[in-house]
């Protein structure tokens, strides 16, 4: 045999060798979202090669799409029976796939020593089928330049000093300027032309809700059999959100909000003085404008009577339909270290999902105490404290079709916000609608 | 021609048609079986489906709070568009006919919207709109007017949407142009020997000779029109409060976001069958408005 016959064969031999290998390697797909850029995908695809060099059993191959088609791809690839092994899921549609039981339970993939926080679990029918891909809470933010000039004390940054809604609202009416400098407490307020709008309790779908736990209501009960959002804490909740803009004339309309730039330029344009809103601002957009000159605090909700805000997450799930159930949760345990995601959870965007990192101060100050974060120690009280003792689940937690409810709730809820008509009037026209919803969907 | 020829030009013709036909069978004919099929079922493509015979339609047309509303927001879109976009393309199809310098570039710059892709036309529309920063507001701001909400507003969010419809009507522009092109120039000069103006040129030959060009037209965008879904899509998702919530938005929604497809393909169903009956009045109502040459 000559030189090049004998090399001819070990290559033949390495490639087969090799081919082999590889091939015995088991397949995992995952399906995730990207929201603005491309660059956002090849981040997650540098993450997964990592993965992929890290141990020689498992190969797993991303999908990624973005963010605006999201929920239409999955359902389409699930009618089509093509569902990946595991994939993030929109916090909307995870327990509708745990109802129609495509979701394993996910209760034992990790050891107790290194599990994630309990309330960052969805639930169905008692099973865990997801843990949230990072912890978010709602806090109140604000321009604290305009306090300084208006000799104002700052928002409460803990939740044994929450404003009253009283408080909240005389804040607010201090804050809040006209095109002449008037504010609503002044003879002659020109309320359509405000300039400076004092407070914006954000009226988003998932998000207004919370006030209403806050007056001792809510949207549904925690373990999900009740319906909430017919009693009358709840309806007066409402109405004194609306309130807001309709009497007190502090906030913007509904329109007007919906026009609102991103929050750092809402504050730094004291277009509006507190603003609520999600943890995740920090790192997506107050950032944004700290060389801008943006000074931006953070606090506490305020309350109507207890302290609480709401915690969420996008959750990731394993399929039942993998064949690889295994291999996708190794995969899942992996991508969803911490030390995986460190960019995003110490700039601001996520905190972490695992109970370490709120087990003493050293671990939290280790992701949390970094810019654009406020210092620790407001930090501590007003997001993480908050967020461990007074934060509960949205309801997507654990009800199926939170979506479809709230196309019913929100059906003609501007008409609630801008005053043409009253809480308790709309609830009750809508209300036969919602709980025949609710009934047919809640856990049975 | 003899008949072996002949049967091997038909299989030619065939096969040329064979693709045409059968992307027509299995990407319209056998999808619209499937639909009526589904139409019939409760399923959320996470399950297998359940037969519940006309239980969608029922619920469609006595429980289905948002279906008034879709039906009325698609109607008035369509309307707002079809009427407004037939004038203006009819109008500009006019002053491009005339001799006029640059007619070539006129002609393409009127053109260009048809051919840009929807999506990015109606995200820079969009920012054009956007209530702050917009161009639009921008320039009412600057001569003293005050800025309006237009994609935030009940009011003027289906007319907003309507005019970014109404920019990308260069297809129909064309149409007229060539149905004025066709006009033999000895009936206008007809009209002037009998000493008639512009207007009777434009009342008595014009009109009447493009009056099948217009019914065309009309009824081609009334379709389109009624089948409105980027702009939902892209911009407005529904609201502001249901007002653009149009028809075929709603089925996108039932069934890719609520996963109802049993319930989206019994609501395309019956839109279908809405659309079937437009076009039918349509049909009926203009036989006698029509003019055709020869007749």
């Amino acid at each position: 045999m000559t030189f090049a016959k004998k090399l001819f064969v070990f290559a033949f031999l390495a490639a087969a060798f090799i081919g082999t290998a590889a091939a015995q390697k088991t397949e995992v797909s995952y399906m995730c979202w990207y929201n603005t850029t491309q660059s956002e995908a090849q981040g997650n695809q540098a993450l997964i090669d990592k993965y992929n060099a890290s141990q020689d059993k498992i190969h797993v191959t991303m999908i990624a799409i973005p963010r605006d088609g999201y929920e239409t791809k999955v359902n389409t690839m699930a009618a089509a029976g093509q569902l990946p092994d595991c994939t993030l899921l929109s916090e909307a549609m995870a327990i509708q796939f745990a109802a129609a039981d495509l979701l394993a339970d996910v209760s034992s993939m990790y050891p107790a020593d290194a599990a994630p926080l309990k309330s960052l679990t969805f639930t169905y029918k008692g099973k865990a089928v997801g843990y949230s891909s990072g912890d978010e809470v709602l806090l109140l933010y604000y321009n604290k330049k305009l306090f300084d000039a208006a000799k104002l004390p700052y928002p409460p940054a803990s939740a044994d000093k929450t404003w009253t809604w009283k408080q909240f609202v005389d804040v607010a009416k201090k804050l809040t300027k006209d095109k002449n400098g008037k504010t609503p407490n002044d003879a002659g307020f020109d309320a359509k032309n405000i300039v400076q709008y004092g407070a914006d309790f954000n009226r988003l779908w998932w998000m207004w809700p919370i006030i209403a736990y806050s007056n001792g209501g809510g949207l549904m009960s925690p373990d999900g059999q009740e319906l909430w959002i017919g009693k009358p804490e709840s309806i007066e909740a409402m109405q004194t959100l609306a309130d807001l803009y309709i009497k007190e004339k502090v906030a913007p309309s509904v329109a007007d909000d919906a026009a609102m730039p991103s929050l750092d330029l809402t504050l730094l344009t004291n277009k509006i003085a507190m603003a609520t809103s999600g943890q995740w601002e920090m790192g997506v957009s107050l950032n944004n404008s700290l060389k801008d000159g943006l000074e931006y605090g953070v606090g506490v909700l305020p309350k109507l009577k207890k302290a609480v805000t709401y915690n969420t997450g996008a959750p990731y799930g394993i399929f039942k339909t993998s064949k690889n159930l295994d291999a996708a949760m190794d995969f899942i345990r992996w991508w969803s270290d911490e030390k995986n995601q460190w960019t995003n959870i110490t700039g601001g965007i996520l905190m972490p999902v695992m109970a370490k990192w709120y087990a003493n101060e050293a671990a939290m100050r280790e992701w949390a105490d970094h810019p654009p974060r406020p210092p620790f120690a407001i930090y501590k009280t007003a997001v993480i404290d908050y967020a461990m003792h007074n934060a509960i689940q949205v309801p997507w937690y654990y009800f199926n079709g939170y979506q479809g409810l709230d196309d019913i709730l929100s059906s003609g809820i501007d008409a609630v916000w801008n005053g043409k008509t009253t809480a308790k009037d709309y609830i009750a026209s809508i209300m036969p609608k919602l709980q025949k919803y609710f009934d047919d969907h809640k856990a049975k | 021609m003899s008949a072996k020829r002949r049967s091997r030009a038909a299989i030619a013709a065939y096969l040329f048609l064979a693709p045409a036909i059968l992307g027509l069978v299995f990407y319209t004919f056998l999808p619209i079986f499937g639909v009526v099929g589904m139409g019939l079922t409760e399923w959320d493509a996470l399950k297998a489906p359940k037969f519940i015979g006309l239980g969608n339609f029922v619920e469609l047309f006595t429980d289905d709070m948002f279906f008034v509303r879709s039906v009325t927001s698609t109607l008035y879109f369509a309307l707002f568009t079809v009427v407004l976009g037939t004038v203006y393309a009819f109008v500009v199809a006019l002053l491009l006919n005339q001799r006029i310098a640059g007619r070539g570039l006129f002609r393409s710059i009127f053109f260009l919207p048809y051919i840009v892709p929807s999506i990015g036309a109606a995200i820079v529309w969009a920012w054009m709109y956007e209530a702050n920063f917009g161009v639009i507001n921008f320039v009412l701001n600057s001569i003293g007017l005050d800025k309006v909400q237009w994609l935030g507003n009940e009011a003027t969010a289906t007319p907003a949407l309507g005019m970014m419809a109404i920019w990308g009507f260069g297809n129909y522009i064309v149409i007229y142009l060539a149905g004025l092109q066709g006009i033999p120039k000895t009936y206008l000069e007809a009209v002037e020997m009998d000493g008639g103006n512009a207007w009777h040129k434009f009342r008595h030959i014009t009109l009447p000779l493009l009056s099948p060009v217009i019914f065309f037209n009309v009824l081609m965008s009334v379709i389109a029109n009624l089948q409105v879904f980027v702009p939902a899509l892209s911009i407005t998702k529904g609201a502001p409060n249901g007002s653009t919530l149009y028809m075929v938005y709603y089925i996108f929604k039932q069934g890719f976001w609520n996963n109802r497809f049993g319930y989206a393909s019994a609501v395309s169903l019956i839109f279908f069958a809405f659309i079937a009956c437009v076009t039918a009045i349509i049909f009926a109502s203009s036989r006698n408005l029509l003019f055709f040459e020869g007749e």
